[in-house]
Protein backbone atom coordinates (compact mmCIF):
# COMPACT_ATOMS: atom_id res chain seq x y z
CA UNK A 1 0.00 0.00 0.00
CA UNK A 2 3.01 2.15 0.37
CA UNK A 3 4.16 1.06 -2.97
CA UNK A 4 0.84 2.28 -4.54
CA UNK A 5 1.26 6.24 -2.81
CA UNK A 6 4.26 6.60 -5.62
CA UNK A 7 2.02 6.54 -8.33
CA UNK A 8 0.20 9.38 -7.50
CA UNK A 9 2.71 11.59 -5.93
CA UNK A 10 4.31 11.15 -9.96
CA UNK A 11 0.98 12.17 -11.40
CA UNK A 12 1.48 14.98 -8.54
CA UNK A 13 4.81 16.22 -9.74
CA UNK A 14 4.67 15.95 -13.20
CA UNK A 15 0.52 16.53 -13.84
CA UNK A 16 0.37 18.17 -16.53
CA UNK A 17 -2.63 20.85 -15.31
CA UNK A 18 -4.20 21.79 -11.87
CA UNK A 19 -7.08 19.15 -11.85
CA UNK A 20 -4.94 16.47 -11.92
CA UNK A 21 -3.00 17.35 -9.15
CA UNK A 22 -6.16 17.58 -7.16
CA UNK A 23 -6.97 13.84 -8.54
CA UNK A 24 -3.84 12.54 -7.42
CA UNK A 25 -4.35 14.84 -3.89
CA UNK A 26 -7.96 12.93 -3.49
CA UNK A 27 -5.86 9.28 -4.32
CA UNK A 28 -2.57 10.13 -1.91
CA UNK A 29 -5.60 11.00 0.73
CA UNK A 30 -7.55 7.49 0.46
CA UNK A 31 -4.07 5.64 0.60
CA UNK A 32 -3.49 7.38 4.17
CA UNK A 33 -7.08 6.41 5.10
CA UNK A 34 -6.29 3.03 4.33
CA UNK A 35 -2.80 3.03 6.06
CA UNK A 36 -4.63 4.58 8.81
CA UNK A 37 -7.38 1.98 9.12
CA UNK A 38 -4.67 -0.87 8.48
CA UNK A 39 -2.77 0.56 11.85
CA UNK A 40 -6.04 0.17 13.59
CA UNK A 41 -6.31 -3.29 12.62
CA UNK A 42 -3.07 -3.85 14.04
CA UNK A 43 -2.65 -1.69 17.45
CA UNK A 44 -6.47 -2.59 18.08
CA UNK A 45 -7.01 0.80 19.29
CA UNK A 46 -10.72 2.22 18.03
CA UNK A 47 -9.37 6.07 17.68
CA UNK A 48 -7.61 5.93 14.80
CA UNK A 49 -11.13 5.55 13.11
CA UNK A 50 -11.54 8.75 13.93
CA UNK A 51 -8.25 10.70 12.29
CA UNK A 52 -9.45 8.39 9.13
CA UNK A 53 -12.84 10.28 9.24
CA UNK A 54 -11.13 13.25 9.87
CA UNK A 55 -8.86 13.04 6.60
CA UNK A 56 -11.75 11.63 4.43
CA UNK A 57 -13.66 14.70 4.87
CA UNK A 58 -10.69 16.93 4.46
CA UNK A 59 -10.42 15.03 1.46
CA UNK A 60 -13.69 16.31 0.03
CA UNK A 61 -13.75 19.58 2.12
CA UNK A 62 -10.12 20.56 0.27
CA UNK A 63 -11.13 18.90 -3.06
CA UNK A 64 -14.59 21.10 -3.39
CA UNK A 65 -12.07 24.33 -1.99
CA UNK A 66 -9.56 23.96 -4.25
CA UNK A 67 -12.45 23.62 -7.35
CA UNK A 68 -14.11 26.55 -6.35
CA UNK A 69 -10.61 28.61 -5.70
CA UNK A 70 -10.14 27.49 -9.63
CA UNK A 71 -13.54 29.23 -10.75
CA UNK A 72 -12.88 32.30 -9.16
CA UNK A 73 -9.66 32.60 -9.81
CA UNK A 74 -10.62 31.85 -13.56
CA UNK A 75 -14.11 34.79 -13.38
CA UNK A 76 -11.81 37.40 -11.83
CA UNK A 77 -9.27 37.12 -14.81
CA UNK A 78 -12.05 37.38 -17.55
CA UNK B 1 -10.57 -18.27 11.23
CA UNK B 2 -10.92 -14.32 12.02
CA UNK B 3 -7.47 -13.22 11.12
CA UNK B 4 -7.45 -15.64 7.88
CA UNK B 5 -10.56 -13.59 6.77
CA UNK B 6 -8.86 -10.55 7.83
CA UNK B 7 -5.63 -11.00 6.10
CA UNK B 8 -7.49 -11.81 2.69
CA UNK B 9 -9.66 -8.60 3.14
CA UNK B 10 -6.37 -6.79 3.35
CA UNK B 11 -4.62 -8.26 1.01
CA UNK B 12 -7.50 -8.05 -1.37
CA UNK B 13 -7.60 -3.79 -0.16
CA UNK B 14 -4.19 -3.41 -0.98
CA UNK B 15 -4.32 -4.50 -4.70
CA UNK B 16 -7.07 -2.68 -5.24
CA UNK B 17 -5.32 0.15 -4.44
CA UNK B 18 -2.50 -0.29 -6.48
CA UNK B 19 -4.20 -0.68 -9.47
CA UNK B 20 -6.26 2.78 -8.82
CA UNK B 21 -2.64 4.11 -8.41
CA UNK B 22 -1.30 2.76 -11.73
CA UNK B 23 -4.29 3.53 -13.63
CA UNK B 24 -4.23 6.90 -11.97
CA UNK B 25 -0.68 6.85 -13.38
CA UNK B 26 -1.19 5.52 -16.67
CA UNK B 27 -4.54 6.54 -18.03
CA UNK B 28 -4.20 9.54 -20.73
CA UNK B 29 -7.21 12.20 -19.45
CA UNK B 30 -8.29 13.92 -16.94
CA UNK B 31 -12.01 12.29 -16.45
CA UNK B 32 -10.29 8.67 -16.73
CA UNK B 33 -8.29 9.19 -14.01
CA UNK B 34 -11.18 10.57 -11.90
CA UNK B 35 -12.95 7.24 -12.86
CA UNK B 36 -9.98 5.68 -11.06
CA UNK B 37 -10.15 7.82 -8.19
CA UNK B 38 -14.01 7.83 -7.39
CA UNK B 39 -14.81 4.12 -7.86
CA UNK B 40 -11.88 2.37 -7.57
CA UNK B 41 -9.93 3.31 -4.16
CA UNK B 42 -14.03 3.77 -2.30
CA UNK B 43 -14.68 0.00 -3.30
CA UNK B 44 -10.94 -0.34 -1.70
CA UNK B 45 -11.64 1.37 1.53
CA UNK B 46 -15.27 -0.33 1.73
CA UNK B 47 -13.47 -3.94 1.96
CA UNK B 48 -11.15 -2.41 4.68
CA UNK B 49 -13.92 -0.87 6.84
CA UNK B 50 -15.47 -4.70 6.28
CA UNK B 51 -12.30 -5.90 7.41
CA UNK B 52 -12.27 -4.05 10.35
CA UNK B 53 -16.03 -4.76 11.75
CA UNK B 54 -15.03 -8.89 11.16
CA UNK B 55 -12.07 -8.35 13.06
CA UNK B 56 -13.58 -6.64 16.00
CA UNK B 57 -16.99 -6.73 16.41
CA UNK B 58 -18.20 -3.69 18.71
CA UNK B 59 -20.51 -1.15 18.43
CA UNK B 60 -18.47 1.81 18.34
CA UNK B 61 -16.14 0.40 15.56
CA UNK B 62 -19.46 -0.46 13.22
CA UNK B 63 -20.65 3.23 14.14
CA UNK B 64 -17.28 5.04 13.21
CA UNK B 65 -17.01 2.94 10.50
CA UNK B 66 -20.33 3.42 9.10
CA UNK B 67 -19.51 7.10 9.29
CA UNK B 68 -16.28 6.72 7.18
CA UNK B 69 -18.32 5.07 4.75
CA UNK B 70 -20.57 7.30 4.11
CA UNK B 71 -18.61 10.58 3.82
CA UNK B 72 -16.32 8.52 1.27
CA UNK B 73 -19.57 6.80 -0.75
CA UNK B 74 -22.11 10.00 -0.42
CA UNK B 75 -19.39 12.88 -0.51
CA UNK B 76 -16.55 12.28 -2.54
CA UNK B 77 -18.20 11.98 -5.81
CA UNK B 78 -19.84 14.92 -5.18
CA UNK B 79 -16.22 16.62 -5.03
CA UNK B 80 -15.56 14.59 -7.90
CA UNK B 81 -18.51 16.19 -9.93
CA UNK B 82 -17.17 19.66 -8.91
CA UNK B 83 -13.66 19.11 -9.77
CA UNK B 84 -15.00 17.72 -13.26
CA UNK B 85 -17.11 20.86 -13.53
CA UNK B 86 -14.58 23.23 -13.30
CA UNK B 87 -12.37 21.49 -15.37
CA UNK B 88 -14.85 20.93 -18.10
CA UNK B 89 -15.27 24.77 -17.80
CA UNK B 90 -11.85 25.77 -17.67
CA UNK B 91 -10.24 23.24 -20.53
CA UNK B 92 -13.14 23.34 -22.72
CA UNK B 93 -11.32 21.32 -25.51
CA UNK B 94 -9.62 18.70 -23.30
CA UNK B 95 -10.29 15.96 -25.81
CA UNK B 96 -8.81 17.48 -28.89
CA UNK B 97 -6.28 18.69 -27.78
CA UNK B 98 -4.45 17.28 -24.72
CA UNK B 99 -1.11 15.53 -25.06
CA UNK B 100 0.35 16.38 -21.84
CA UNK B 101 1.33 20.11 -22.89
CA UNK B 102 2.10 22.78 -20.66
CA UNK B 103 0.54 25.57 -23.11
CA UNK B 104 -3.13 25.20 -21.25
CA UNK B 105 -2.15 25.85 -17.67
CA UNK B 106 -4.11 29.20 -16.77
Amino acid sequence: MTVSMIFPLLRLFRGPSLPDRVVALDQIAIIIVCIIICDTIYSGMSSGLDVALVVSLLLVIGSMIIARFLHKRRSDND
Amino acid sequence: MIENITGTLLICTAVIVFCASVGILRFNNLYARMHVVTKVSSFGVLLLLIAINIYERNMVTLIKTLLIFHVLVFLSPIAAHVTAKVARWLYPDIFSTYNGSEEHEP
